[in-house]
């Protein structure tokens, strides 16, 4: 071998092992930021997780529970240890019904086909609930595995009926003032009429106190003198002045007396909290009563036409809910008249109309105030969603309206409007009775 | 170009052709690298070509039999060290088949900055399939080492006729496999 080849190749391979751990070092590096970077997204998605409000869980394709979150555990009332391996059936009642809940049970409930959907589920008490399930496949190094998404919509609708009755509370807040003038306004003659009768009672008290002294001190005087004495006590118009003011109060009295009442028992009505049952409910009356309450909120505004049909059947729904309704549409349609720049021009009026068609009754509430703009017209259910200025409406009435009637009753809610001429809100309710 | 091509053709040159030559052709050739490969770094195919041209200068081989015979060498080297990787496959179209969405989805993840060449596998029939070969480096020679000691590993009894596609510069070839009845 001539000289010098194996000085020159281990020079070569002394040249390479450096470059190769300069490399490996720049590697090593590179690999533990990537480790880190990877560590830290890793714990983020854990978080998250860990934390989301809805039930993730996993599951192969023969049902088995592979991972879940804490929300799984609240929702079906099992610790993780308790359903890691166990049949995705547990969770699920009637479950000689639906075995076997095979690859192509779970594949046709998939979110390409139902986006989601409402089921019931089973938690660990034996209770059945009701919830809303979106199904997807995924896939991970080649093993397929599906992923639940589950929401419990019970807790749901007994969270939307807390924040339906705060609404309410909300509502008849923002009222109260109004209503309170409603209130003073014939409790005030109510008084005022009772000091008057309280006085007139006492200039009466005056003449029978003297026709009693006459009759037990002289049994025989003469009746002209006795008619004098009458006269004199009686005095000019006096006896005709009573005689005409003193029914006259009365009945003020009377009427203002029942103003009150029934301004109250409209507010007791209105104020109920209501149960989960549904009972039956004249809407005639509950219009009634949202007139009423709402008086203050109007009166000063427009007028309202009522066209009420006399025969309409009763409607079983859950009757805060729909007080809630009436009373958001004709606060609405007011706040309308209100806004509409030719209101000077013009006098608001509102008409309320109820009929019944087929197994529906049906309500609308029509306005002659701003109307909704067409691009809106779409959106006005939107939750948040609100024209009006800030701080006067959280977009939460109309939202709260649509979820009543077509979710809570399955019912339907359409509006028509001209931009600048009003709008009408139309209400189906099934009968169901 | 990956730094296994590289230690791999002095491996083969030092395996075929012996030390000295390995030393003549790193004198003769003045590469950038000095030729003190390692096989985790990257090198510009330059000095492959360099390297392949010298050879066949001290060995009145052609350069284009060289590489063929390289590209044997360096599948018979990857089936040892690499034999996880193909264990599962039992011919040697299934490993065609695999090379693109398979084995190179793998390098890809190890080296993010491989510049690899396209193979695309056709089966045409039950005895024959084609394997469309393109790459930005004139490699075909190289392609068709590999294929043809692959046919070898998996004692496969085909015959695999390749044919060199416009621009003619190497960069472009389909290789037909056909199955032996």
């Amino acid at each position: 071998m001539p000289d010098g080849i194996y000085q020159r190749m281990f020079e070569r391979e002394r040249e390479a092992r450096k470059r190769a751990e300069e490399l490996l070092e720049s590697m090593s590096l590179e690999l533990f930021a990537a480790y880190t970077q990877l560590k830290k997204s890793s714990e983020e998605l854990f978080t998250i997780f860990r934390s989301v409000t809805d039930g993730i869980l996993t599951f192969d394709s023969t049902g088995i529970i592979e991972t879940l979150n804490p929300a799984v555990e609240r929702i079906f009332g099992y610790a993780n240890e308790e359903l890691v391996g166990r049949n995705i059936a547990m969770l699920l009642p009637n479950r000689e019904l639906e075995f076997p809940l095979d690859d192509s049970f779970w594949l046709n409930r998939c979110s390409e086909v139902q986006p989601k959907f409402s089921t019931q589920g089973l938690n660990a008490k034996g209770k059945v609930f009701e919830m809303e399930l979106s199904v997807s496949r995924a896939s991970q190094a080649g093993r397929e595995f599906y992923v639940w998404i589950v929401r419990n919509t019970q807790q749901i609708r007994s969270i939307e009926r807390k924040i339906a009755v705060s609404q309410r509370l909300e509502a008849i807040g923002q009222l109260a003032a109004g209503m309170s003038h409603e209130i003073n306004t014939p409790i005030q003659y109510v008084h005022e009429n009772t000091k008057f009768l309280r006085d007139a009672f006492e200039a009466m008290e005056s003449v029978l106190s003297q026709v009693e002294h006459h009759l037990s001190s002289d049994p025989t005087e003469e009746p002209s003198t006795l008619s004098n004495r009458f006269r004199e006590l009686f005095g000019g118009n006096r006896l005709a002045f009573f005689r005409t003011e003193v029914p006259r109060a009365i009945a003020e009295t009377i009427h203002g007396s029942n103003r009150v009442t029934s301004i109250v028992q409209a507010i007791k009505e209105f104020a109920h909290p209501g149960n989960n049952e549904k009972t039956a409910l004249d809407l005639n009356h509950a219009i009634a009563s949202a007139i009423t309450v709402s008086g203050n909120h109007w009166r000063s505004e427009c007028e309202i036409e009522t066209n009420l049909d006399p025969n309409l059947p009763m409607t079983l729904c859950h009757v805060a809910e729909i007080n809630q309704v009436i009373l958001n549409l004709l606060i609405n349609a007011c706040d309308a008249i209100v806004e509409n720049p030719m209101q000077a021009s013009r006098p608001g009026k509102i008409v309320i109309k109820t009929w019944h068609e087929a197994e529906f009754v049906k309500l609308s509430i029509s306005d002659n105030g701003m109307g909704i703009k067409r691009e809106n017209l779409d959106r006005i259910f939107t939750m948040f969603f609100t024209t009006k200025a800030v701080g006067k409406g959280t977009g939460q009435g109309l939202a709260m309206v649509h979820s009543i009637i077509v979710e809570h009753h399955g019912g339907n809610i359409d509006v028509v409007s001209q931009p600048g001429e009003g709008a009408t809100f139309i209400i189906s309710l099934p009968q169901s009775l | 170009m990956k730094g296994v091509v590289f230690t791999e053709f002095v491996d083969f040159v030092e395996t075929k052709y012996g030390l000295e030559l390995v030393d003549l052709l790193f004198s003769n050739c003045q590469l950038e690298s000095g030729g003190a490969y390692t096989s985790i770094a990257t090198y510009d195919v330059k000095e492959l070509l360099q390297l392949v041209g010298e050879l066949s200068r001290q060995t009145d081989v052609s350069p284009s039999k060289l590489v063929v015979e390289y590209g044997r060498h360096l599948f018979r080297f990857f089936a040892r060290t690499r034999a996880s990787m193909m264990s599962h496959l039992s011919s040697c179209e299934e490993l065609m088949a695999s090379v693109e969405n398979q084995i190179h989805v793998d390098v890809r993840k190890l080296y993010p900055d491989a510049e690899l060449p396209s193979i695309k596998f056709e089966r045409v029939s039950d005895l024959q399939s084609k394997v469309h070969y393109q790459s930005a480096r004139p490699l075909a020679d190289l392609a068709e080492g590999l294929i043809l000691e692959s046919v070898v590993h998996f004692r496969d009894p085909i015959t695999v006729v390749r044919k060199d596609l416009p621009p003619g510069d190497g960069c472009i070839a389909e290789f037909v496999l056909t199955r032996n009845v």
